[in-house]
């Protein structure tokens, strides 16, 4: 063997090709080529898993480093999609608030049972036919006509017997002077008429004006079906009273 | 490699760029490149994002290797010779999983289950470990001589030693461990003696 390097060194030497197998079989002095052959087979499996690990080992590396920087860019990502999502909420909620607040607002302004009594309420006008009257229902006739509401009240109530116009007047003037609770009790009384005779004198009118009287009362229930019923009957005296809105709306506060 | 002529990256300057010691520029640039489309590969062939990632990884060592050894003759692009090998560790890795599988049914009823450790990554584990045991300073002194084919006298100045003659007893010794370390696990010997290590 060499005197200043070693087996190892030789084998070294010979990995790297800078010596041949002979010279290395004469430099180290090993005269068992077996044994000589397999330890540069070692050597060579060695040297061979270092240079793989190592390799190994910086491909590695780089994995850790890009998976890292992928997570990072994720949670960035992640992040600003949450943020961009809250905004959106909150977009979202902004929108549904506002639309909420008009719904609220256009209820109280469009959709309340006042403003429909306000739209579809039409006076009512009696036609001056005194001669053919009676002369008490000629009496509450004439008030009616001067728009003393209180006046028809009071005549009416001194008569003994009502006929349908009279109830229809009394009704009515009630209604003006907002006292609605004799009001839809005048009105309902002449529908009973109409169950009990069949008499059908100002039953239109009745139905009407009741329906009215339910608005103003906050009968919104009561006050759609009887408007369902003259709106869908194109033989009604009031049938144009009512529109298609006027019924969606009634539709939404019944 | 200039980063910022990364995208004009020919497969030649890739291949040098694998060929040499410093090969992390050149990785990064794959990873950069074809890491998305490797993951999308091994997703449609059945496989996870973590199948893919791990795939990838061993497919750049294996392709190393191959282009160190003068296996990779330049008949197709890098990027071509890269899916295949991904396309066949990855299928070789499912046979191998059905093959478990079956077997685990089979002995379900009076098997304990066994913790699964892909095949594919089997002999780069069995390598880290060799090296652990060897310690941090011979590993990076036996890396440094034979890797990196850095001078007696560099690795002098990198690790504190004495004189270069005790730095030539060291790594000696550390070669020895080393082979003592690879003669006890026979499976990674045979392996590396038949350099069918990642293939």
């Amino acid at each position: 063997m060499n005197n200043h390097l070693t087996m190892n060194d030789l084998l070294d030497l010979w990995v790297k090709n800078e010596i041949t197998m002979d010279e290395l079989a004469i430099r180290s002095g090993n005269k068992d080529l077996f044994e000589l052959q397999e330890k540069m087979e070692m050597h060579q499996v060695a040297v061979r898993a270092i240079q793989k690990h190592a390799t190994a080992r910086q491909v590695a590396s780089v994995h850790r480093e890009y998976l890292g920087r992928r997570r990072d860019q994720n949670k960035v990502l992640a992040k600003l999609v949450s943020i961009q999502r809250t905004k959106l909420i909150v977009r979202i909620a902004s929108v549904a608030a506002v639309f909420a607040a008009i719904l609220v607002i256009a209820q109280m302004v469009f959709i309340s049972s006042n403003r429909i009594y306000s739209e579809s309420f039409s006076q009512y006008y009696v036609n001056n036919e005194r001669s053919a009257e009676a002369p008490a229902t000629g009496n509450v006739t004439a008030l009616f006509q001067k728009g003393d509401y209180a006046g028809v009240i009071s005549a009416f109530k001194s008569q003994s017997s009502h006929e349908n116009k009279e109830l229809f007047l009394a009704g009515y003037s009630s209604l003006m002077m907002k006292d609605y609770k004799n009001a839809s009790g005048y009105f309902t009384a002449i529908m009973d008429n109409f169950s009990k005779n069949g008499n059908r004198l100002f039953m239109d009118e009745a139905e009407y004006y009741l329906a009215l009287t339910d608005l103003r009362q906050g009968k919104n229930e009561e006050a759609y079906l009887l408007m369902s019923k003259i709106y869908s009957n194109p033989d009604h005296t009031y049938h144009d009273a009512f529109d298609k809105w006027t019924m969606w709306r009634m539709k939404w506060i019944k | 490699m200039d980063e910022s002529n990364n995208s004009n990256v020919t497969d030649q300057e890739l291949i040098s760029g694998l060929e040499s010691n410093e090969i992390t520029d050149s990785v990064e640039y794959l990873y950069e490149q074809y890491f998305d489309s490797i993951i999308d590969l091994v997703k449609f062939m059945r496989g996870t994002v973590e199948d893919g990632a791990d795939m990838f990884q061993e497919s750049v060592l294996v392709m190393i290797e191959k282009i160190k050894d003068g296996k990779f003759r330049g008949e197709s692009s890098i990027k071509t010779y890269l899916f295949s090998i991904v396309r066949n560790l990855w299928l070789m890795e499912l046979r191998t999983r059905e093959r478990r599988k079956k077997r685990e049914e089979y002995y379900a009823s009076n098997e304990p289950v066994i913790s699964y450790t892909p095949d594919f990554q089997t002999a780069s584990v069995d390598l880290k470990k060799v090296f652990e045991k060897l310690g941090e300073s011979c590993k990076e002194l036996l890396i440094g001589f034979y890797f990196e084919n850095k001078s007696m006298k560099v690795l002098l100045s990198q690790f504190d030693f004495k004189n270069e003659q005790v730095l030539r007893n060291k790594k000696s010794i550390c070669m020895k461990k080393l082979k003592e370390v690879l003669h006890a696990n026979n499976n990674l010997l045979q392996l590396l003696k038949s350099d069918y290590i990642y293939e």
